[in-house]
């Protein structure tokens, strides 16, 4: 494995703390990951004194004294720490370090948890080579262009469009009235404010990483009188929500953004409940189609899953969430799909959606790859078509997609 | 206590035996009543997170120094953005004396210089630092008074939702 390989497994790797430490604080765990030299942080480490944290404490100092190069110390679960657990902390780093001088450690924190980062950076100055790494800084390859508000508009009219056919789709996966259900990853959180005024939930809690699009939607949800959905600032892979929660855990469009996308699933069946529903939604878009000019369409669409694979993330991920599902443990698995056309609404929303659709995938990601002008040029034609077939009087334009939904077993 | 502008949000009175009975119930309570504070700000489960830090810290501190008898009483209010924290606790002159020293040292007006020291400092934890730490790393502002009847207020302001962003 490569380097920059390691450090993105090591990144996804759940953390699998395992319980120990009495009376240092609820839940509090810790464990050591030799093969990661990582050592885990999580829950709540709330000593009364140092002594509490012995099991710990011995367990840092055996694993600092052995490793060669970097020790990862990995606090995204750790939801609390007070006064004399950070300052035991503080110690063990301190004392580290000095008995082995070519011992480096790397604090990994979240901005998840909005203390974390600022404090753990005062560690900094406890003892040379101490670094904070806020992980979710760049955890995803393309971070950069879903977290930009620039794509905001363009989620919106693809909610839409694609909420005429889940509207009548989600019952069949055992939707009802009366549901806790999470939507994971929401971005801008039309989704789940839909499905707060169809479904009449119990509650509704809408997790994503994106602080401009979680702003976005709390003011769309208030303009809009839409109560008891609560938009929360969260990391998908790494989810601060109990297990066995909700009754409904949605995730749409995203999986296909990971490069794990089964550590996202994980997560997904964690925070369901025995007997609830797993629903995702994925897309396969190098079969996007179009008449006329079919070809011209269909080659467009295919460099397109070229071009997200290129940046680590699958596109194509529609047909393989069976698989997937399966995979992770989930049981009655139910999958259908449908494809949003231009005949189902006004045609210049398909068309407005393939514009903004070109904008990031020739203009943002294509000039990322480097891609010579004469690749460009055919790539945007496709688009090109693709609007123009969605605009035709006799035109047709399709875009499928894949929902698949599974059952946590009772 | 009183400030008319504030709205209580919970109260709650506790003999000192009980609430010093279990460590883990500074934890308890901090946890509980973050949630109810969190209720109606942005993002509730990040609000509550660092309001339950800060609960925790203060809780802590009280579980360590107080008298043996008498109660604690404690509110949280709100004001627009700012949440306060008010606690009444009964001293004995040990806890008298920390609280005072805690003052001082919070007029000093260089908190981060005294919890880097104390972060590093051998022996015995200086509990002063919670108070550095809420002023430092959650902006807090914290007013420590002696009252009547050997006890002390500590009235502790909030703006989380500014911490949180
Ligand atoms: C393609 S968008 C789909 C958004 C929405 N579900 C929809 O259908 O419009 C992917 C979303 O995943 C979010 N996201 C990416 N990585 C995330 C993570 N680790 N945790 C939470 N959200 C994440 C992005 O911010 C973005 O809003």
């Amino acid at each position: 494995m490569t380097e920059p390989e390691k450090t993105i497994r090591r990144r996804h790797e759940q953390t699998a703390a395992r319980p120990s430490g009495q009376g240092a604080g609820r839940g509090f765990a810790f464990h050591y990951d030799e093969n990661n030299q990582e050592f885990v942080l999580a829950g709540v480490m709330t000593p009364q004194d140092t002594a509490a944290l012995a099991p710990m404490s011995e367990a840092f100092g055996a694993a600092a004294a052995r490793l060669r190069g970097t020790m990862f110390l990995n606090v995204k679960k750790l939801l609390r720490v007070n006064v004399c657990g950070f300052r035991e902390l503080s110690r063990l780093i301190s004392i580290a370090c000095e008995n082995n001088p070519e011992l480096a450690i790397r604090i990994i924190t979240t901005s998840v948890i909005a203390w974390s980062s600022r404090r753990f950076e005062r560690l900094k100055s406890v003892a040379p080579r101490v670094e904070v790494e806020q992980y979710d800084d760049a955890f995803y390859p393309g971070q950069g262009v879903l977290e930009d508000t620039s794509f905001v508009p363009i989620l919106r009219t693809q909610t839409k469009m694609t909420w005429r056919h889940e509207r009548d789709i989600l019952p069949r996966h055992g939707l009802k009235p009366k549901m806790r259900i999470a939507d994971i990853c929401c971005g801008i959180g039309d989704f789940a404010a839909l499905v707060a005024r169809t479904f009449d939930p119990a509650e509704v809690v809408a997790v994503d990483h994106a602080q401009g699009s979680l702003a976005y939607a709390r003011k769309v949800a208030a303009e809009l009188g839409v109560r008891r959905v609560e938009y929360v600032h969260g990391d998908a892979a790494s989810l601060l929500l109990e297990d066995d929660r909700f009754d409904f855990v949605t995730c749409r469009h995203s999986l296909q953004v990971f490069d794990r996308p089964e550590l996202i699933l994980k997560e997904l069946f964690r925070i369901c409940r025995p007997g609830g529903r797993v629903y995702i939604s994925n897309e396969k878009n190098s079969h996007c189609l179009g008449e006329p000019r079919a070809d011209s369409i269909q080659w467009s669409y295919t460099e397109v899953a070229r071009l997200w694979e290129h940046f680590g993330m699958d596109i194509e991920l529609g047909p393989k969430s069976r698989r997937l599902m399966m995979d992770t443990g989930l049981e009655d698995i139910r999958m259908e799909s449908f494809m949003v056309t231009n005949l189902d609404g006004d045609p210049q929303d398909f068309a407005d959606v393939v514009a903004a659709w070109e904008s990031v995938y020739v203009d943002r990601m294509a000039v990322e790859r480097g891609d010579s002008e004469e690749f460009i040029a055919r790539f945007r034609k496709g688009f090109h078509d693709h609007i123009s077939a969605a605009l035709h009087p006799k035109g047709y334009a399709g875009w499928p997609i894949w929902v698949a939904s599974g059952q946590k077993p009772l | 206590m009183a400030d008319a502008q504030f709205e209580d949000i919970i109260r709650l009175d506790m003999p000192v035996g009980l609430f010093a009975a279990n460590w883990s119930n500074c934890d308890r309570i901090a946890t509980y009543v973050a949630r109810m504070a969190s209720i109606g700000r942005q993002d509730p489960p990040r609000y509550s997170n660092l309001f339950s830090s800060v609960l925790n810290e203060l809780l802590e501190i009280i579980f360590c120094y107080r008298a043996p008898d008498g109660a604690v009483a404690f509110a949280v209010q709100r004001h627009g953005t700012t949440d306060r924290i008010a606690l009444s606790v009964p001293c004995d002159p040990s806890a008298e004396a920390f609280y005072a020293a805690a003052r001082d040292s919070l007029k000093s007006g260089d908190s981060a210089t005294l919890m880097d020291k104390a972060l590093l400092a051998e022996g015995e934890l200086d509990r002063r630092l919670g108070f550095w730490e809420l002023a430092v790393e959650y902006g807090a502002e914290i007013a420590i008074t002696p009252v009547d009847g050997n006890a002390m207020h500590l009235i502790v302001d909030l703006k989380l939702e500014a911490v949180a962003s």
